[in-house]
């Protein structure tokens, strides 16, 4: 018998121009991210750019790279670029809150711990959220159609492509700024004001995102979950919202007021309750499946894992326990008091797990992460610990650092390792190439980041950062001292007893956490999917509706970060901007 | 199947609460939101002083409670009805041709004459009508819909070798895209066995 042909998996190849490709979408982020807000995806990027190399260019100098080698280059890419994200929505509150000689050193060392943290809290529970709940994963789902598609025939391929010139379309009519020469033909908003048209005041936030990124999340997560998450933001708004106003927790007597109203309501009221829901959703998931998610992480942490392809427990649990005392030491630094610094490092170590767990929950069902949320949650719990005093301040947004960043490489983490379901990869392998990925990312972020602070100011007109404008916000709101402590309070009883009732405390979270154009635009997706199921029947729906999906998310990516290029070439000296 | 009164004056009793934790949330975070503005330092001391309404939280928290309670117990029942009834409407028909095809393959590559890129695809375009067929609609599909009334432990024993069958499975599936037939074979042996083992003890709890 000949020698058996093995399949390539985890090669140089893949993992530097995983790397490279992830280094770069990483900078196009932070910069785009604190000019404009936005976050481009990284994983289809880096997927279709693998498969035009792997694929495309290769081939023609006689070299080939495997579907599974592409899966690696995308995971490594992604876990790199994901770091930007939690860095840039925490580390410039601190140039907002004035503080100008922090040391972003020790700032990318608590990052560098909570990605490790979040990747190595998430692994074991792998087979509780993929194989288990077996949740849907949409972005890890449509990058696995993207790698399986030359194999799954033409006619497959057809309809992502037809998917993919939608929602480039769709997304070249709603970008406002950069590339928006179809915009300027055909003025679509990227939120359609549906409540505005209605008459509707403006405190209650009813409106449509127009985003093919969310439409094919929807089809692809179904449309019971996705009507899970609507009937819940529409709680939120119809019911939650008004009732505020009501009783003046946020003005509407005045014109300026009904002005400020929604955000005032989504500040004080909306997010905190949604936030409260999905702790209580998350809590009570443990206590149900506690003893199938028991199982599942004592056979991984047991198993042998040459064979069983699991990364060894031993690992884990060294890396998580270096984790402790890696977050406990930065504690002791930024504050300079040993108690407050070991209490604060087990504290955040264990809402690192708490928010990995809920961020990849969220995504895993809807693909949002709810970020700002665990941020919001970090802080509190950190100036509870520290204080408000200015060293108090600093090493909370320093947790609040780490703690996103382990939320976003956990949830990465996670829709990496359902594409490596659905293409056969060997988890172990996804997981090495996932916990090194950030400690190259981690610098790069804070470089570029520490740079563009210096030329440009951050809070300027140049670079507003409005995600860190926001957990600066917060910061002030506990400094001054109003916390809703007890609209957190009710949102976790909410999210307990729905998850009591068999309801997702999760998804109902979410529902009530984000603006109401994203949940309806997801549910709109997955209303399409039920209706051509019942047309069409599920088989036939499947078969079609997740290429179609995959492709509506890969446009709406690829046209994002090509603009957020765009954006930053005509930034550039002789850019002409 | 028509849900229960039970089941129905507890979700009616759940969105009521729900209403009614939400204005209670609102209206203590607005007292004590007043007080603290009012510059007061006994903070605590005050949210009491001026008594909010809590009752709001107190009768929502026990009435969402009670009714979260009834809806479990009540959706447990109808899933295990629910998935009884589904049973014997649907059943996973499948022709066998992936044994078919996986036999020639066999030969071919015992014999080294190898299989051509056109019949790797065919192979793994059968490979995705059995996971359709035998996978999803013979194991996933009636494993899930027994999840509420089986032993936790013996449940996640059956998904964990059907999902490592399905993963491994997946793979056979990109070895064959990949030209790697040898691979293919190998793999999708070690799947068959995987899912056969989870579909023999599936078959043990439902009686198939």
């Amino acid at each position: 018998m000949a020698i058996m042909k093995s399949i390539s998996e985890i090669s140089p190849k893949a993992v530097i121009l995983g790397l490279v490709s992830g280094v770069v979408i990483c900078a196009a982020t932070v910069y785009v991210g604190l000019m404009a807000g936005i976050a481009p995806g990284a994983s289809i990027p880096v997927a279709i750019i693998g498969f035009g190399v792997f694929k495309g260019i290769l081939p023609i100098f006689k070299k080939n790279g495997t579907i599974l080698e592409i899966n690696i280059t995308q995971t490594s890419g992604s876990g790199v670029a994901h770091v930007a994200g939690g860095l840039i929505f925490t580390v410039p509150a601190l140039w907002l809150l004035g503080y100008n000689d922090f040391n972003l050193v020790y700032m990318g060392i608590a990052a560098v711990i909570g990605a490790l943290a979040g990747i190595v809290f998430i692994i074991p529970l792998r087979k509780q959220m993929i194989e288990i709940d077996a949740l849907p994963f949409p972005g890890g789902t449509a990058v696995a159609e993207i790698l399986k598609a030359p194999g799954e025939g033409v006619r497959k391929s057809k309809i992502m492509l037809v998917g993919f010139a939608i929602g480039t379309l769709v997304t070249l009519m709603t970008i406002g700024s950069g590339l928006d020469f179809l915009n300027r033909i055909i003025p679509l908003s990227r939120e359609l004001p549906l409540g505005e048209w209605l008459g509707l005041p403006p405190y209650i936030p009813f409106a449509f995102a127009v985003s093919t990124a969310l439409i094919g999340a929807g089809i692809i997560t179904g449309g019971k979950l996705a009507s899970i998450t609507f009937v819940f933001c529409l709680f939120g708004s119809f019911v939650l919202a008004p009732w505020a106003v009501m009783k003046g927790i946020v003005p509407a007597s005045d014109a300026e007021g009904i002005k400020s109203a929604f955000p005032a309501v989504q500040q004080f009221v909306l997010k905190p309750f949604g936030v409260g829901a999905l702790i209580g959703g998350a809590l009570m998931g443990f206590v149900f499946s506690g003893k199938a998610m028991a199982h599942g992480v004592k056979s991984i942490l047991k198993a042998d894992w040459k064979n069983t392809g699991e990364m060894p427990g031993k690992a884990l649990i060294i890396l998580a326990v270096g984790g402790l005392v890696g977050l406990s030491l930065i504690g002791i630094i930024a504050s300079g008091d040993p108690i407050r610094g070991l209490i604060a490092g087990v504290v955040g170590m264990i809402w690192i797990f708490m928010a990995a767990v809920i961020i990849s929950e969220c995504s895993g069902l809807t693909n949002m992460s709810p970020i700002s949320g665990m941020a919001l949650i970090a802080t509190l719990l950190m100036l509870a610990i520290f204080g408000t005093s200015r060293s108090g301040v600093y090493a909370a947004v320093m947790m609040g650092a780490a703690v996103c960043v382990a939320a976003g490489e956990a949830s990465d983490m996670m829709h990496d390792l359902k594409t490596g379901h659905l293409v056969g990869s060997v988890p172990r392998k996804q997981q090495l190439v996932q916990i090194y990925s950030p400690v190259v990312g981690i610098p790069v972020a804070l470089i570029i980041l520490g740079v563009l602070a210096k030329a440009y100011g951050i809070g300027g007109d140049v670079l507003p950062a409005p995600q860190a404008g926001a957990l600066q916000g917060i910061i002030e709101m506990v400094k001054g001292g109003a916390v809703p402590y007890f609209t957190i309070l009710g949102g976790v009883v909410l999210g307990t007893t729905l998850s009591v009732a068999g309801i997702s405390g999760v998804m109902a979270g979410i529902g009530i956490y984000l603006p109401m154009s994203y949940p309806f635009a997801l549910a709109a997706g997955g209303w399409c999917r039920s209706l051509a199921s019942k047309i069409f029947g599920e088989e036939k729906t499947k078969e079609y509706a997740i290429p179609f999906a995959a492709g509506l998310i890969a446009g709406d990516a690829i046209t994002m970060l090509v603009n957020a290029l765009y954006i930053i070439s005509k930034a550039l000296p002789g850019g002409g901007a | 199947m028509s849900a229960g009164w039970k089941y129905i004056v507890a979700v009616e009793c759940f969105i009521f609460a729900m209403v009614l934790l939400a204005m209670g949330a609102v209206e203590v975070a607005h007292t004590g939101e007043w007080i603290y503005r009012s510059g007061s330092h006994e903070y605590i001391y005050d949210m009491v002083r001026h008594q909010p309404n809590y009752s709001y939280f107190i009768i929502s928290t026990v009435l969402l409670s009670v009714s979260a309670v009834v809806i479990r117990r009540e959706r447990k029942k109808q899933c295990v009805a629910k998935a009884n009834e589904r049973h014997e409407k649907e059943g996973a028909e499948y022709d066998g041709m992936l044994g078919k095809l996986t036999c020639e393959a066999r030969k071919k590559i015992e014999s080294g004459a190898g299989l051509s890129h056109k019949e790797l695809l065919e192979w793994a375009a059968e490979m995705d009508r059995y996971e359709a067929k035998e996978i999803v609609l013979g194991i996933e599909k009636p494993l899930y819909r027994i999840k509420t009334g089986t032993d936790p432990e013996k449940w996640t024993e059956i998904n964990g070798k059907m999902r490592r069958g399905q993963r491994i499975f997946h793979r056979a599936w990109t070895c064959a895209v990949e030209n790697c037939p040898e691979e293919a074979l190998a793999t999708l042996e070690e799947a068959l066995a995987d899912l056969s083992d989870a579909s023999a003890e599936l078959g043990k709890i439902t009686g198939r």
